[in-house]
């Protein structure tokens, strides 16, 4: 027990020799607080046993010392041993601090930190004050002061606590920044991220945009607000990890305001101002390149202009083209290929259709002029020139139309084409109306064509249709035309008998079709008790009286005009009982008894009239 | 009337028409005059009496564009580019110098598919009563009992009935396309979509010259609008004007 001692003392003597160089360092929490907002400084000291705290004190800020820790590392058989003393600072007002370096003595010898700079500003919503609420949101603007045109990335984060689920509210809506006298860029899709503050755990929503003031003077942004739609848990919370089934949610649309901030707006410099400036801000380089590299006069080549860089893409002019003696130039097309989200890191092409005019052995040289924010001066680029072989004959050249016939300044800096519209048209125009068609009177009428096609095709239809179905009915009524007229003109009385009997039939059979019942027979239908009996025994007699005629020879060859007429008024009163509604004397119901008032059947004088036939 | 006052009457009608017909050709042909001597004011105030006097074709909207657009005035330009679009989509110069005012003032906007189904609104009705009707003919002919082709019929009954419900839904959807009257053009930059009708109020989007609007309702110098990114706000009246003069 006692060598083990001895050889942990003697370890411990080892690496108290091994100890490297005493160093002190200072860090702050933050950088950027809030009057009244607490911050953390923490005072580093390695390889040096310093028991007592140092003392730290700034005019105008409260620091409380608030402990010390003390650690001891092996790395790599380095020992080092590091005491960490900290203290809370609470400003009081707003300014900017130093906290002075801090001395430390051992080993006969002083060591001193680094001063360090704390920034109390007044009005801000810090973090560390927030910390308390379930969500709250900042504003992050990286500068402090920008020139017109120049864009500047700003961020919008909204943190909520992590137990709180959150969504944009209403969806797709993006964060309105109140203010005036700047644009933004769209803003890229929202970033997700976790963090930590004091101890606590955020989920973060990261908006990106750029922001351009658009004129000189401080630009305020009041604040910028989104809205969500957070579902908060109720209840204490449970164990981190294990969801609980039983837990309750309640849901609110919220609006998330971040604080406000403000940045200079300084103009461009007029001085130096190159005359070709096109607006573009921000720091760039200039390629150029051309196909094909060799051509016949008046035939096309492609001068391809690249700009590549950081800045406001969406706001700066074409190139020039320079020392372009000889060449037609056209206006370019362009096109913009973004590095990030928010399109500030980007290369722009222009791309020149130029035609030669004459041999040539060079193309124009592009110049391209912006500013830069960080030098605070114009920059000109100029490409390199470019070799071209340019073979053929002097051709005329070509009448450019319009504002597009740029005059060359001395200097040789001809600009480029000024955009022009084709010219207007001169033939006599044709009338033209602003309604809808569907609100046009020749649309309805156009419509009625085809509808009036169809009407007459479906009436054309039915009346085919009617037609075939009446053919049988047709052909029953001719017959007993024929057979009326026979009957009133022929004198045989065999033909007559036969003709009244035929009549009977067909009368039967056009009543059956016209009411679409099965067909009754002559026999059928006297043998019913619904006739009335009178006119039943008289039919009979008819058909008895046609049947021995026609089989029995019996009677008088030649009618009579009294047996004519009787047998046409007996037709006619047959006729008479056919055009009784159906529900009356409808063949269906002649077979049902039918009796008279007194429940007998019926009888009278016609009875004897038919039976003399 | 005796027939005497009736061939007076007629006579006067012939006259009146000829006369209107003779000084609208004058006013053309003067503008176009006016437009190539290079007096761009002055052809466009010959253009704009045309169009006051409701003598509209895609020709005059054109010309009347270009005079804008030589005037400096790009935002009008591209209103009347896009009268004249709607008038004839197959205006192949128009289509062009729209492009050019639009890429002058900045406007890069992709067009949405509405936009681009509306320019052709007039077609689909066209379109959907045609292959209404063909679908009913057809139809009866593959109902008819012994029709011959009554298959074929069949199924170009079917095929055009498709066709109908599809232009049908997208006449529904687009509605009067381009010609609906409440669309509208910013014709003026620096123009703000604001949450109330002043000037103070706090701006909800910038809108782009050339950017279409919906207009909703109107207040003082102020419109009620929606555009075409769905937000709904204020601008002030003559920063928009209507594409339906």
């Amino acid at each position: 027990m006692n060598r083990f001692l001895a050889f942990i003392i003697c370890l411990f003597g080892i690496f108290e020799s091994a100890l490297a160089e005493p160093s002190i360092s200072s860090s702050l929490s933050e950088a950027v607080t809030d009057i009244d907002h607490p911050v953390q400084l923490e005072i580093k000291v390695e390889n040096a046993r310093i028991t007592r705290p140092p003392t730290v004190s700034v005019n105008g800020l409260s620091i409380s010392f608030a402990g010390t820790s003390t650690r001891t590392q092996i790395l790599n058989f380095q020992a080092s041993s590091i005491t960490v003393f900290t203290y809370i600072i609470t400003p009081a007002r707003e300014g900017i601090y130093e906290i002075p370096p801090v001395e430390v003595s051992t080993g006969g010898k002083t060591y001193r930190s680094a001063p360090i700079i704390l920034k109390v500003i007044h009005g801000t919503t810090s973090r560390s004050a927030a910390a308390d609420k379930p969500y709250f949101a900042e504003l992050v603007i990286p500068k402090e002061s920008a020139y017109v045109g120049e864009q500047i990335p700003i961020e919008l984060r909204f943190y909520f606590n992590q137990r709180i689920r959150f969504e944009p509210y209403p969806q797709g809506q993006y964060p309105i920044i109140e203010g005036e006298d700047f644009v933004t860029k769209k803003y890229s899709e929202p970033a997700e991220k976790q963090v930590e503050l004091d101890g606590r755990v955020y989920r973060v929503a990261i908006y990106k945009t750029a922001l351009t003031g658009v004129k000189p003077g401080k630009l305020e942004l009041q604040s910028a607000t989104q809205g969500f739609l957070i579902t908060t848990p109720f209840g204490p919370r449970g164990s981190q990890g294990l969801p609980d089934p039983f837990e309750s949610f309640g849901q609110q649309a919220v609006d998330v305001k971040t604080n406000g901030g403000s940045i200079q707006i300084k103009p461009l410099p007029l001085a130096d101002r190159p005359a070709d400036f096109s607006g573009a801000v921000g720091e760039f380089t200039l390629t150029a390149t051309a196909q094909p590299d060799k051509v016949k006069t008046g035939e096309p080549v492609t001068m391809n202009v690249e700009i590549k860089g950081l800045g406001n893409f969406d706001r700066m002019g074409q190139p020039t083209l320079t020392s372009a003696d000889g060449w037609h130039i056209y206006q370019p097309t362009e096109a913009t290929e973004t590095m990030d989200e928010l399109g500030l890191n980007a290369t722009k092409t222009f791309s020149f259709p130029l035609v030669a005019e004459r041999p040539l052995t060079t193309l124009p040289i592009a110049r391209f002029t912006f500013f830069n924010p960080d030098s605070e001066k114009y920059v000109v680029l100029k490409s390199s020139p470019i070799s071209i072989e340019v073979q053929g004959d002097l051709i005329l050249k070509a009448p450019v139309p319009g504002p597009t016939a740029a005059p060359s300044t001395p200097n040789q800096v001809k600009t480029t084409a000024v955009p022009d519209v084709l010219d207007i048209q001169v033939k006599m125009p044709l009338p033209a109306t602003f309604t809808p068609l569907i609100e046009q009177r020749k649309f309805w009428i156009a419509q009625a064509i085809p509808a009036c096609a169809l009407l007459v095709l479906g009436f054309g239809l039915w009346w085919r249709n009617a037609r075939i179905a009446g053919r049988p009915l047709r052909a029953l009524k001719l017959e007993r035309r024929a057979l009326q007229k026979r009957i009133k003109s022929s004198d045989s009385r065999s033909e007559i008998l036969q003709v009244a009997v035929r009549l009977l039939e067909l009368d039967l059979r056009l009543q059956s079709i016209r009411k679409r019942e099965k067909p009754l027979s002559l026999d059928e239908c006297l043998s019913g008790e619904r006739l009335p009996t009178e006119i039943r025994n008289e039919l009979r007699d008819l058909v008895e009286a046609r049947s021995a005629r026609i089989y029995g020879h019996h009677g008088t060859e030649s009618l009579t005009e009294e047996e004519r007429s009787r047998i046409i008024i007996l037709l006619n009163r047959w006729k008479a009982l056919m055009c009784i509604p159906h529900h009356f004397y409808s063949p269906a119901v002649w077979f049902s008894p039918r009796r008279n008032k007194n429940g007998a059947g019926e009888t009278g004088p016609a009875a004897g009239r038919a039976r003399a036939l | 009337m005796n027939p005497d006052m009736r061939r007076y009457f007629v006579l006067l009608g012939i006259l009146t028409v000829a006369v209107s017909q003779c000084l609208g050709n004058t006013s053309w042909n003067t503008a176009n005059a006016a437009y190539a001597e290079g007096k761009f004011e002055q052809a466009k105030v010959d253009y704009v009496q045309l169009v006051d006097s409701r003598e509209y074709s895609a020709e005059l909207f054109y010309n009347l564009g270009n005079a804008w657009f030589k005037l400096g005035d790009q935002g009008r330009a591209i209103l009347n580019y896009q009268r004249a679009l709607i008038l004839k989509p197959s205006f192949e110069e128009a289509r062009v110098n729209l492009q050019t005012a639009l890429k002058l003032v900045g406007n890069d906007d992709p067009k949405t598919i509405g936009d681009s189904l509306g320019a052709y609104a007039d077609y689909f009705p066209v379109v959907a009563s045609a292959s209404f009707w063909t679908a009913v003919f057809c139809l009866i002919g593959a109902l008819r009992k012994r029709a011959p082709y009554a298959t074929f019929f069949g199924f170009v009954s079917i095929m055009a009935g498709i066709l109908f419900a599809s232009s049908l839904a997208v006449c529904f959807w687009i509605g009067s396309g381009l010609k609906d009257s409440n669309r509208a053009l910013v014709i003026e930059s620096a123009t703000d979509l604001k949450y109330g009708p002043a000037i103070t109020a706090r701006p909800v989007e910038s809108l782009q010259i050339g950017q279409p609007i919906r207009l909703i309702s109107e207040r003082g110098d102020w419109t009620f609008c929606r555009a075409n990114t769905g937000n709904l706000g204020w601008i002030l009246s003559r920063k928009a004007e209507r594409v339906v003069p």
